[in-house]
């Protein structure tokens, strides 16, 4: 799938810009604080209306304004579709070929991106919480359905951690929240689970091109529960077993002790820990890998490959590993990459097509 | 120009669930055009409304006397079926198919919203279950997180009281394919399986 053109309407310090893209490469130029991050959470919000950014839907919209507007028009393996979503205090709307929208599921997986950003660098170094994310959206792009589960479970453990904190114990109530919590919940671990088994072989094959055959990398989910080898059932027992060691502190914090909503990915390079033992390079290095291992889990399961977006790469990499990385993508990718100023230009022999971004303004050259 | 009575209009309008300031525009303009009289007929119907629709004392379907049609036609048979909301019933009702009796929870258990199965009338419905000769419940709240939740709740209260509790299935529309089936629909239409 490619993203062939996209407008934007005072999406942060953008009022209003019109871009045709190029359904290989494209260099977004500019110097700081001109834009380029802007557009390209722009771009990758039409996957789902979320941005890599931030999870409020202000700080998305420009100073003073009520509302933003991004459209954009995609080409995928089904066909040409319009794509709109607006931001507004309310929320999000979204319309696909000029429809309102109001099952998000049916708007996602229409576009999708891998995005390669300062933010995402936290998948290696952060908390645990932009891991389970990763897993999250990795899954739901695929599956959006897995939005609904994920929506469910959270309500279900809010009003479980309502009747932790309650003076009422309705003891009937308590098993039947916590009986579907569980049910949810294991779910959402069953999941997870599945989808590391499928990305782990892709993520250790794409690790060794970019670590130049030197690293091993590998993934294994962490839970006070659930190991890779159980199914949905055998999860559910032994959720509820956690549930019930975690009783008393439970009892005293008023708050759910285990579940998918604490549970972690560990990475490691060489069987180390990366987030405790990786040098900085290779903190990078996983998360790119990582990227593209989901591109690559996305083209074999939807049968095309989501619009990759590489932030202010010169940032992020030195050159030889930003001229590897690029040798690495396969040809029928297209790509949104930014740069600063006058960094060099690193998009290997690709031809490419070329913007600059000046407070706010985006034009070709 | 401000025209007080007008805007008193509109704002009492858009109080209705969908009506935006667009619409009850279009409204207030359409009732201004009307003859006096449909006015005030229909100004009397509102004003009398809610004191002449109570709920069923026993039920809590809609009703204009003490009991609503549904409780007072001795024609229905002895079963119960438990919905979220009146606007459930009407839709049960509007079948044809179903000869039994109702009971209207008045919503869904959601701790979440500080909605607990006191707030609803489950209290009322195991009264009914000690009154009324019952021969069985049909739990018919919403395939949501609430009404799961509710339907749950609700047959494990009715576990020790020896009456046969059903939950209504769900599955795939009727004339649907299955190659639009979303997998959670899919999953509990595999669920609910039965033998041919
Ligand atoms: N909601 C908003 N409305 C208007 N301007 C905003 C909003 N949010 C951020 N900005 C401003 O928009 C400008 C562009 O920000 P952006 O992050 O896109 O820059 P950039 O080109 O990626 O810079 P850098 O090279 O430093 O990463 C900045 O001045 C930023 O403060
Ligand atoms: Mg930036
Ligand atoms: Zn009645």
């Amino acid at each position: 799938m490619y993203l062939s053109y996209i407008r934007i309407v005072n999406f942060r310090n953008l009022n209003d810009q019109k871009v045709r893209l190029d359904e290989g490469m494209n260099v977004f130029k500019g110097d700081n604080a001109q834009g380029k991050t802007s557009l390209m959470e722009a771009a990758a919000c039409l996957s789902d209306g979320r941005s890599f950014r931030s999870a409020r839907v202000m700080e998305m919209i420009r100073y003073e304004e009520k509302e933003a507007v991004v459209e954009g028009e995609t080409v995928n393996d089904k066909g040409v579709f319009l794509l709109r979503i607006l931001l507004n205090a309310k929320g999000r709307q979204y319309w696909l070929n000029r429809k309102e929208i109001q099952d998000l599921k049916e708007f996602i997986g229409t576009v999708n991106f891998a995005v390669i950003s300062a933010e995402a660098m936290k998948i290696s170094s952060g908390d645990p919480k932009a891991r389970r994310e990763f897993l999250d959206r990795g899954i739901y792009t695929m599956n959006p359905v897995y939005l609904f589960t994920l929506r469910d479970f959270r309500k279900l453990l809010r009003s479980r951690n309502m009747l932790l904190k309650g003076k009422n114990k309705d003891t009937d109530l308590m098993k039947v929240i916590t009986d579907q919590m569980v049910s949810l919940g294991s779910r959402i671990v069953e999941q997870r689970v599945r989808f590391l088994k499928k990305i782990r072989p892709i993520l250790t094959e794409a690790h060794k091109r970019i670590s130049g055959n030197s690293e091993e990398m590998d993934l294994t989910y962490r839970s006070d529960f659930a190991g890779e080898a159980l199914n949905a059932d055998k999860i559910e027992t032994s959720f509820h077993e956690a549930l019930r060691r975690f009783k008393e502190t439970e009892t005293a914090t008023g708050v759910t002790g285990a579940g998918p909503h604490r549970d972690d990915l560990e990475i490691r390079i060489n069987g180390k820990d990366v987030r405790v033992y990786g040098s900085r390079g290779q903190k990078k290095n996983s998360v790119i890998s990582l990227k593209l291992a989901e591109l690559q889990l996305y083209r074999d399961t939807r049968g095309e490959y989501p619009v990759l977006v590489m932030d202010d790469m010169t940032a992020e990499l030195d050159s030889t590993r930003q001229e590897a990385l690029l040798e690495i993508i396969p040809g029928s990718v297209q790509v949104l990459l930014t740069q600063t100023g006058k960094g060099t230009e690193l998009y290997g022999a690709r031809k490419a097509k070329q913007f600059t971004i000046q407070s706010g303004n985006i034009s070709e050259c | 120009m401000t025209l007080k009575a007008f805007d008193m209009l509109i704002s009492e309008l858009m109080m209705l669930p969908g009506i935006g300031r667009k619409s009850a525009q279009r409204i207030a303009f359409f009732l201004l055009k009307q003859p006096d009289g449909v006015l005030k007929k229909m100004a009397a119907v509102l004003s009398q409304v809610k004191d002449k629709i109570k709920p069923c004392e026993r039920c809590f379907n809609l009703s204009e006397d003490g009991l609503c049609a549904v409780c007072r036609d001795e024609r229905r048979t002895a079963e119960i079926c438990v919905v979220q909301d009146v606007a459930d019933l009407m839709a049960i009702e509007k079948t044809g198919e179903y000869s039994g009796k109702y009971h209207v929870l008045n919503g869904a258990i959601s701790p979440m919203d500080g909605i607990g199965p006191e707030n609803l009338t489950i209290g009322k419905l195991l009264e009914r279950l000690d009154a009324e000769a019952v021969s069985e419940v049909i739990l018919a709240t919403n395939f949501t997180v609430e009404g799961e939740a509710t339907a749950m709740y609700i047959s494990r209260l009715l576990k020790n009281r020896r009456i046969k509790t059903y939950r209504i299935a769900h599955g795939l529309p009727v004339g649907g394919s299955l190659e639009y089936a979303d997998e959670a629909t899919m999953m509990k239409a595999l669920e609910g399986k039965r033998e041919i």
